[in-house]
């Protein structure tokens, strides 16, 4: 995998459609292309023009698309939850623990939770494609997504190190009064631990999404000429800021179609690339798309952006 | 004289023993305060507690029978603290 392309913005802004233009323009030009909506409420099919359907599609040769079913993860997470609880307190089997689930499953943070673990998934079984591009929801929505492997990090740090002290704790008193002294499904030994194991299962995960945003990752903004979706982009590119995500590129969709707002000024030290308003979107208007941004941007990017050459797919770039 | 060194052997181990007994004492309540912290942690939006991403606490709740356990007979005695510190000091 070489990149992932994020492309984040407010809703309406064009987000889809963009991203869509990038994905045909690159498996155009011979690269294989995973290219996923992880927004709830996607309509990658509504742009591309066909049914929507479960699961992931070969479109065009090398592109692949897929609309990520959040509510699956949801639903396997909860499954093993349910099955491991089974298994550990069995005096629970008269609960209907299903029916306990239904309610959890609807409980705030648990569907930011799915869409970044179905987010890791995604990325770690496409890392054979060359490149992976993401169509994330709106803005509430996705900066949860993003904050939360860094929030998630900090709690399971402080846990882990709570728990080698609980195990250290246990480790002394066994020394002292035997093994016997805890009971059999106690754990002891830091190794066979459970709750560390999970733990730094967790841990190996945000870490590894941690690792991706910040190495291999180009976030996209998109934005209108409105003030409103300008101020928005600010609030996005602010609060990405605080997490150490930097936005690479502004894509300024329907161009002309309003007056530009001087808000624009807070993003004067990012490359803005200007793409015209166009109206009933075809699949040949999305290849005109393309062509308007994603082939200047890529094979011209120095005339863009110069400043983050390293972070370009460098096998588009045009050599002089 | 032989009597006199088996007697004080045994005082000495019995003295042994007890501050054995003692050093674990402080050592299981520590113990059990960090595994009701640790449970505290995890089920803490049930008492106000700033909340960690639910999926976390659900993904250990299958593995934390003990600290659930410690975390309510701890809960329990909160309206008797004056007993437990009683117990502590060997009142």
């Amino acid at each position: 995998m070489k990149r992932v392309f994020f492309f984040v913005g407010k809703g309406g802004v064009g987000k889809t459609a963009l991203s869509t233009s990038l994905a045909y323009y690159l498996s155009r030009q011979k690269r294989s292309v995973y290219f996923a909506s992880i927004d709830p409420a996607h309509n990658i099919c509504d742009i591309i023009g066909c049914p929507p359907f479960l699961g992931e599609r070969e479109i065009e040769h090398g592109l692949f698309v897929e609309e990520v079913d959040v509510e699956s993860y949801l639903r396997r997470f909860l499954r093993k939850i349910i099955e491991e609880i089974k298994s550990t307190y069995s005096y629970l089997k008269i609960i209907n623990l299903d029916r306990m689930f239904e309610v959890i499953k609807n409980a705030p943070g648990m569907e930011e939770s799915a869409i970044m673990h179905g987010l890791n998934d995604i990325i770690d079984r496409h890392r054979d494609m060359d490149y992976i591009i993401i169509d994330t929801p709106p803005t509430g929505l996705m900066l949860k997504i993003f904050n939360l492997p860094f929030i998630t990090g900090t709690w399971l740090e402080g846990l882990r190190d709570l728990r080698y002290r609980i195990l250290d704790r246990r480790a002394a008193i066994s020394a002292i009064k035997g093994k016997e002294y805890f009971a059999k499904n106690v754990a002891i030994d830091k190794k066979k631990d459970k709750v560390l194991k999970e733990i730094m299962a967790q841990k190996a995960l945000v870490d590894s999404l941690i690792k991706t945003f910040k190495e291999k990752s180009i976030f996209i903004l998109v934005v209108n000429p409105d003030r409103l979706s300008l101020m928005e982009g600010i609030r996005i590119k602010n609060a990405l800021s605080n997490i150490n995500i930097h936005i690479k590129l502004i894509l300024m969709n329907k161009s002309g179609l309003l007056p530009l707002s001087l808000d624009i000024k807070e993003f004067s030290h990012i490359p803005i690339k200007k793409i015209p308003f166009l109206e009933n979107l075809s699949k040949e208007k999305i290849y005109q798309l393309a062509d308007d941004w994603a082939k200047d941007i890529l094979t011209h990017p120095q005339r863009h952006v110069n400043y983050f050459m390293e972070g370009w797919p460098s096998g588009l770039r045009r050599r002089s | 004289m032989n009597r006199l060194w088996r007697a004080l052997y045994l005082r000495i181990k019995f003295l042994g023993e007890g501050l054995k007994r003692r050093s674990t004492d402080i050592l299981e309540r520590e113990l059990e305060d960090m595994e009701n912290g640790f449970a505290l942690l995890i089920f803490g939006s049930i008492i106000g507690f700033p909340i960690l991403p639910s999926y976390i606490g659900l993904s250990l709740l299958p593995y934390l029978e003990r600290e659930v356990l410690v975390m309510l007979s701890k809960s329990e005695s909160l309206d008797d603290k004056l007993a437990e510190w009683a117990d502590m000091a060997d009142l």
